[in-house]
């Protein structure tokens, strides 16, 4: 008896030396080369008020040319918190300042945001084609719980060194709503930091499980979850190498994206509701509504339809929490991409079992890839309407205009009493359906300089003029 | 001798504490309050509210009163126009019970009738006057019963006669209010509880119920013009309710936009927003179009003040009437009829479907325009109980139910009657068919879940 217990504190003692184990001299020396301090300047505009926000976060040099990914989080404006509050963040950081561990600045150039793991990347800018330190990520098959990671935590600016090492471990290989490791012990703001395992190969950096209640489409369930906190609740873990081995040798590009799109309204089939139609499937996805002249519109798919296999595999969502997943694979095919789906048809007469094939569209652009125009005169920025536009506010598709993305505070717009969020229909009597309108109704008058403008927009299920009098 | 000083001692004592020392105006104000504050009723309402999931009492207080003999008391459609049950304190102290006898949100006033059969006291009647007489600047009282029973009176002038709120202004219960008519402001101090109470002229004459006070001013009250109230307790009393006329028309002041459309100084009506689905839209009316003549008469809104008695003049048109206009569109003069509708209800009634733990609301014509829906069918959720068979299936505030189990969109009542249909069948299971922003959705309802919640309590 006594034997067994020496052994198991033997045996304990053994697997608590292997989380000291790591060899952090080696590790840090090498990652103080390629770990930076990446400073992100934001506009950041709500309401009627612009401001910049500084963002500090950790990043790594990933190429040889300069290459950093870091967290973009603070400047993804496809976040539905943003577009539904209105604090529009905008697309794009002003500048970047990647900070070496030695002090050393650069400027960088920004190149885009993943969709997906919202990793962000950006260019160091050098003019002597100097080449970089950077890190190599190991792919690794699988995880055992309770194994020890370990990553660099930024610290604040006013301590040396800017390195700190903080550990943790995983805690479970999450199979739904898809294959996850998480890890515990690490926080949010140790996001994008690298993680390395207790030989110190870095296996891939800290990310989150992308959150059900903060992602699809449906914005009136993002009121809701205001009031369900749980759903905040950020789930850590490890973003392999293969993922990022792919994103770093194509790198996504600001504005370029490639999003395979249906175009339906879609509901989870919950076991539920599967067993009050009578449908045998262990999940799939209910379409509430076709979108005209969509790809599942062209194919025949039709509001009621539900969707239970797709490429022949089944569509294991059988509640609204996976959404997501499947949302997620249509747009990772991209546009042009055939698929073939499996559809259950509930008729009068009874069940019918379906094979359609749909090819993907593009997915229509977000209200922040939307082209935009400035007027320096009004201080007003405009952009083109899009569909997310029409499907939010629940708009008639007869409405066309351009939407006011920001009133700079104190400009002529600002004083006439033009607010984001208004649709521009016309200008002088000029229609504006697209920001080459505007602008063209704009400039003109940069040289006609008119003593007064009347803007007819529609504000809230209404529609009013708007006259400025200006001063050229 | 002694009875010259008697009479001394009493020219002095008369002198001394009568009447005959106390100013002409101090005297007026005696006068006017003596006429109206026997008619000041404190009025106790619990009214309804249907917005969290679950029908919920509340107890208001407010001020009325008394217009007429037969116990009719003037009030705030914000205190009494919801209630369930009214006590009423009279001047002597004495409660009685009053019914509610129509509401009109629209200009915030309600009228009740207080039950005077076991009354014992003897009910004093106020009269009206006249708005339309007023003058900036004339001395007013303010009579209501604020925070609790103690009735007071408050002194002030007509600060201004035509008070107007731009933007919209909604009722703590969720309806349109002050679209025809301005506001009179007052100095005279109003607080929460003098809702509904008069406002008096030195005369003793009521000129307006107090309606509104704006919160972190000084000073500032406001006030509905007797001359509104009066047709409105006129068509309460003759139809329960106040019938308008509907053409679907926005209108916005001229003012500054002359040069652009043309038109000459206070001349015309600038239409600024169709209603979809509405009369104006219909006859082909368009924003940007200017109303120069309604049935022959000119008219023109050059500022925002002049908009409500636009629009009240349209609303006064007997409903299905004819209303002739005469509209300049850009060059052009052209001639429009409109064929009117009735304005209706702006929201519906209210139901509680307690065993499943939401409220509901019929839609109604008004709420269809403002919500942009196609038709008012189906029944509008207004609450979902935190807790309860609805919320766990995921039914949302603001949903509209259009089926139920996959049959055809219905009205309120055939939701009304399906519901209770469900109910004492003991339906385990039930499929809403909901419209939500972006598209039709499909909520599960178990009842069962629900009984096992009432079990554990």
């Amino acid at each position: 008896m006594r034997l067994i217990v020496v052994l198991m504190t033997f045996l304990l003692s053994v697997g608590s030396l292997s989380a000291q184990n790591f060899d952090f001299d080696k590790i840090y020396s090498r990652a103080s080369e390629y770990t930076v301090a990446v400073n992100l300047v934001i506009e950041v505009s709500f309401g009627t008020q612009t401001t910049d926000a500084k963002n500090r976060g950790i990043g790594s040099i990933v190429s040889a040319d300069g290459l950093v990914m870091f967290d973009g989080t603070p400047i993804d404006s496809e976040d539905p918190f943003s577009i539904m509050s209105g604090m529009q963040i905008s697309a794009e950081p002003k500048s970047i300042e990647v900070v070496m561990m030695d002090g050393t600045k650069y400027t960088a150039e920004f190149i885009g945001i993943d969709r997906f793991t919202k990793i962000g990347f950006c260019r160091i800018i050098t003019e002597d084609g100097k080449k970089f330190p950077y890190v190599q990520f190991k792919k690794r098959k699988s995880y055992k719980i309770g194994e020890w990671l370990a990553l660099f935590t930024l610290l604040p600016e006013y301590v040396s060194p800017q390195m700190g090492v903080d550990i943790g471990l995983v805690s479970a290989n999450i199979m739904e709503p898809e294959e996850f490791v998480l890890t515990a012990g690490f926080n949010e703001l140790e996001i994008t930091s690298i993680l390395y395992d207790t030989l110190g190969t870095p296996v891939g950096v800290l990310g989150d499980l992308e959150n059900p209640a903060l992602s699809g489409f449906d914005a009136s369930r993002m009121m809701d979850s205001f009031s369900q906190m749980e759903d905040f609740m950020p789930l850590l873990g490890v973003i392999g190498a293969e993922k990022l081995n792919k994103l770093i040798k194509d790198p996504p590009k600001r504005g370029k994206v490639d999003r395979g799109w249906l175009g339906i309204y879609l509901q989870a089939l919950t076991p539920d509701i599967a067993e009050f139609w009578n449908v045998d499937s262990e999940g799939g996805i209910i379409v509430n509504e076709v979108v005209k002249d969509s790809p599942a519109d062209s194919a025949g798919i039709i509001t009621g339809d539900i969707l239970v296999e797709l490429e022949g595999h089944p569509i294991e969502v059988n509640k609204e929490e996976n959404l997501p997943v499947f949302q997620k694979k249509i747009s990772e095919m991209g546009a042009g991409a055939a698929v073939a789906l499996t559809v259950i048809r509930r008729q009068e007469k009874g069940i019918d079992t379906l094979d359609i094939n749909v090819t993907l569209a593009q997915a229509p652009i977000s209200p922040a890839e939307a082209p935009e125009y400035e007027d320096i005169n009004f201080e007003i920025k405009v952009r083109d309407m899009v569909f997310a536009d029409y499907n939010i506010f629940n708009l008639d598709s007869d409405l066309k205009g351009v939407v006011v993305k920001e009133v700079e505070p104190g400009g002529w717009g600002a004083v006439g009493g033009i607010l984001p969020g208004d649709i521009i229909q016309s200008i002088d009597g000029v229609k504006t359906e697209t920001v080459d309108d505007a602008r063209a109704a704009l400039e003109s008058m940069d040289e006609t300089k008119p003593e007064e403008v009347v803007f007819f927009v529609w504000r809230d299920s209404k529609t009013l003029f708007i006259n400025i009098k200006t001063d050229w | 001798m002694r009875k010259f000083v008697l009479l001394i001692l009493l020219v002095a004592l008369t002198y001394n504490f009568g009447l005959a020392g106390i100013s002409p105006l101090q005297k007026e104000i005696y006068r006017a309050r003596d006429s109206v504050l026997p008619a000041l009723v404190h009025i106790q309402p619990v009214i309804t509210d249907f917005r969290t999931g679950k029908m919920r009492k509340q107890s208001v207080v407010g001020s009325g009163v008394v217009f007429h003999e037969d116990g009719y008391v003037v009030t705030n459609y914000h205190v009494a126009g919801k209630a369930e049950r009214i006590i009423c304190t009279m001047p002597d102290k004495e409660q009685v019970k009053a019914e509610l006898i129509g509401g009109d949100p629209l200009t915030d006033i309600a009228i009740i009738k207080l039950d005077l059969s076991k009354y014992s006291g003897k009910i004093q009647v106020a009269e009206l006057g006249d708005s339309d007489s007023l003058q900036v600047g004339q001395y007013v009282l303010a009579l209501g019963s604020p925070l609790a029973l103690a009735r007071s009176v408050s002194y002030g002038v007509i600060s201004t006669t035509d008070r107007y709120f731009p933007g919209e202004t909604r009722l703590p219960s969720g309806e349109r209010t002050g679209i025809y008519n301005n506001w009179i402001q007052t100095d005279a101090a109003i607080n929460p509880g003098n809702s509904g109470g008069p406002l008096v002229d030195l005369d003793g004459r009521i000129v307006g119920i107090n309606s509104r006070a704006t919160l972190f001013a000084n000073n500032i009250g406001f006030s509905i013009p007797i001359n509104i109230v009066k047709e409105v307790i006129d068509g309460i009393l003759k139809n329960g309710k106040v019938i308008r006329s509907w053409i679907g028309v926005q209108c916005q002041e001229l003012q500054n936009l002359e040069s652009w459309f043309g038109t000459e100084i206070n001349e015309g009506v600038l239409i600024s927003s169709i209603d979809s689905k509405s009369p104006a839209e219909e006859a082909g009316l368009q924003a940007g179009d200017i109303i120069l003549k309604m049935d022959d008469e000119p008219v023109s809104a050059r500022f925002a003040e002049e908009l409500p008695a636009f629009y009240k003049k349209i609303a006064d048109h007997p409903i299905g009437s004819q209303i002739d206009l005469t509209v300049m569109r850009g060059e052009r003069t052209i001639y429009v009829t409109v064929t009117t509708h009735e304005l209706g209800e702006m929201l519906g009634k209210d139901l509680e479907c307690k065993e499943w733990g939401f409220t509901v609301k019929a839609i109604t014509k008004q709420m269809a325009v403002d919500n942009q829906l196609e038709d008012t069918l189906g029944v509008f959720v207004s609450g979902v109980k935190r807790v309860g068979a609805a919320a766990e299936a995921g039914l949302r505030r603001g949903d509209i139910i259009r089926g139920l189990n996959e049959l055809p969109t219905m009205s309120f009542q055939e939701f009304f009657d399906t519901y209770n249909q469900f109910i004492e069948t003991e339906a385990e299971k039930v499929l809403l068919t909901v419209k939500r922003a972006g598209g039709t959705k499909f909520v599960l309802i178990k009842a069962t879940n629900h009984k096992a919640d009432e079990e554990d309590k």
